[in-house]
């Protein structure tokens, strides 16, 4: 079942001079993970925040289940659980007492949940310690386990494995793959940890000063990790001007060495070696060559300079 | 909104902040109702013709009658009842999970209400349980119509009608500021500060019109001579007032971006 979960149609976010979010637009299905990929004020959290009715979009439309405006947050909304920014708790109460909390305020009567969950997050044993004693990890857990309460199917974790240590990590991992395979649920997962999405994510929404930059699934990026052409020429200036004039490409990055990696028309080896020859452009190397997803993602959002 | 409600009311009763509050409140009102019957305050009451004040129903008047101590009270809560709500997330897990924020917001406001509310009962009723132990209710000549338990039981919530339009004050501050800190500091420098600052700019002829504002308003039914229309009007417009003060909270709170 493929259904869409999740659809945003020119979501836009501005705040006085900075636009946030510009005319984003996405649709989340059934059953996968998506990675949100993203650096610091890309507008990651922003769009969990319109999704999750905490901010207000200055333009375009959320549909929670098919559903959109006020009808879907009050209906719909509770299909969903999010944990953004910080875990919500109260800090002078026990893990138990938030979770029962967490019941009694989404209006839940199966209070017997509260145990299985809190093994769920391996927070079952920590008795009357107060969650304000409890360590970042410990306080990351419990936020994923309130985002639980309810058994959303719509599940959106901002920046989850933040102090976590790598056991922890790797719990988060295995839990968030677990509710997507056995509970069919669907996951927004953001982070800045690349590696560790990439071992978590069915699917990458890469977005860069608001703008969703790339939407691809596992295999797509796979696929564009592995592979550039790598060419060199006497003339980087003239090969250029081939690429965006005569292959009317744009997918392409010039590096310091003057050699330029070409990301697109990798199935077309041929017309690409042809067209530059026929304009002139003297090739002295042409390999196809591997990158890291680090170098993709920096590739996708402009290059180092916005590191 | 049930729901909500009982979490709030599932907050309140797990806060250690307020418990302390309670206590603390507790135990000074007690000791300040113990202090009114020491043998050399009898002189100095009737000396200055306040000997109402020997007897519960003036006493409890008499203790109604200091905003400032309700006030300091009210405003702390402000800060652990709402704001706090913002710092631990939970408000913004609720409107998450699809709870209207009308709702969230009513919850919220009407808890803090009703525990702020519940703490002046505490201060006025602890400090005049010694002296109605000591010498009861009173009589007509001492209290006036106070020396009946339905005009003291008028006079207690038409009170607390009128000082909820100021506390609610307080709630739109919390929800403001959405600080704990902030909250608590603005709410005491507004009601403690701000109302004498208010009573003293406005222009002598205007100085009648504030009886009929939050400033004012629970002055009108702490008398001796207390009716009933003045407890009914005051009850009213501390109604209108509540809704009036916490209706614009409400419009800034679903205009608010939740951080």
């Amino acid at each position: 079942m493929e259904d869409v979960i999740l659809e945003t149609r020119n979501l836009s976010r501005r705040y006085k001079t900075q636009q946030a979010l510009h005319k984003v637009n996405l649709k989340l299905k059934r059953g996968r993970i998506y990675g949100l990929i993203g650096k610091n004020g890309a507008g990651k959290t922003t769009l969990m925040r319109m999704v999750a009715g905490l901010g207000f979009p200055t333009e375009g439309e959320v549909f929670l289940f098919g559903k959109n405006g006020n009808q879907a947050r009050g209906s719909e909304g509770r299909r969903i659980g999010t944990l953004i920014e910080n875990p919500a708790f109260v800090g002078s109460m026990t893990a138990k007492e938030n979770i029962h909390l967490q019941f009694l305020m989404k209006g839940l009567p199966n209070y017997e949940m509260e145990k299985e969950l809190l093994a769920l997050v391996g927070l079952s044993d920590t008795g009357k310690k107060k969650v304000k004693h409890f360590s970042l990890g410990m306080k990351q857990r419990l936020g994923i386990a309130a985002a639980l309460v309810g058994n959303p199917e719509l599940l959106m974790l901002d920046e989850p494995i933040n102090g976590l240590d790598p056991a922890g990590v790797i719990e988060i991992r295995r839990l968030v793959k677990r509710l997507c395979e056995t509970e069919n649920k669907t996951i927004l997962i953001s982070s800045h940890n690349l590696p560790e999405l990439y071992q978590t994510a069915t699917d990458y929404i890469i977005i860069h000063n608001g703008e969703v930059r790339q939407f691809l699934t596992h295999e797509e990026l796979d696929d564009r990790c592995k592979c550039y052409f790598s060419l060199e020429s006497t003339d980087a200036g003239r090969l250029v001007t081939v690429l965006q004039d005569k292959l009317h490409t744009q997918e392409f990055k010039v590096m310091p060495d003057q050699s330029v990696r070409l990301y697109a028309l990798l199935d077309e080896r041929e017309r690409v070696g042809r067209t530059l020859y026929e304009n002139g452009v003297v090739v002295t190397g042409f390999a196809l060559s591997e990158t890291s997803l680090e170098e993709y993602f920096m590739h996708v959002i402009g290059g180092e300079e916005n590191v | 909104m049930f729901s909500l409600l009982r979490s709030e009311w599932f907050c309140v009763r797990k806060s250690t902040a307020v418990k302390i509050t309670l206590l603390i409140v507790t135990a000074l009102s007690v000791f300040m109702g113990v202090y009114m019957l020491k043998d050399d305050m009898y002189d100095v009451y009737v000396n200055s013709e306040n000997q109402y004040l020997l007897y519960g129903g003036g006493n409890l008047m008499s203790q109604m009658g200091d905003a400032t101590a309700c006030l300091l009270v009210v405003s702390l809560l402000s800060g652990w009842l709402i704001g706090e709500s913002f710092e631990n997330r939970t408000i913004q897990g609720a409107v998450s999970f699809g709870k209207s924020r009308t709702k969230v917001y009513l919850a919220k406001v009407t808890m803090f209400l009703l525990a702020s509310s519940f703490f002046c009962l505490v201060l006025w009723f602890g400090s005049c349980i010694p002296v109605f132990a000591e010498n009861g209710i009173g009589t007509a000549e001492s209290v006036g119509n106070l020396c009946r338990i339905s005009y003291l039981a008028g006079m207690v919530i038409s009170g607390i009608l009128a000082y909820m339009s100021l506390f609610s004050v307080c709630a739109v501050i919390g929800f403001f500021l959405q600080k704990t800190g902030m909250a608590i500091a603005f709410s005491m420098i507004a009601l403690v500060f701000g109302v004498r600052i208010i009573e003293l700019l406005v222009p002598q002829a205007l100085q009648e019109f504030l009886c009929y504002t939050p400033l004012g308003l629970y002055r009108e039914v702490l008398t001796v001579h207390v009716e009933w229309a003045d407890m009914i009007r005051t009850g009213c417009l501390g109604l209108v007032w509540t809704a009036a003060i916490c209706g614009i909270g409400l419009w800034n709170f679903k205009r608010t971006e939740l951080k």
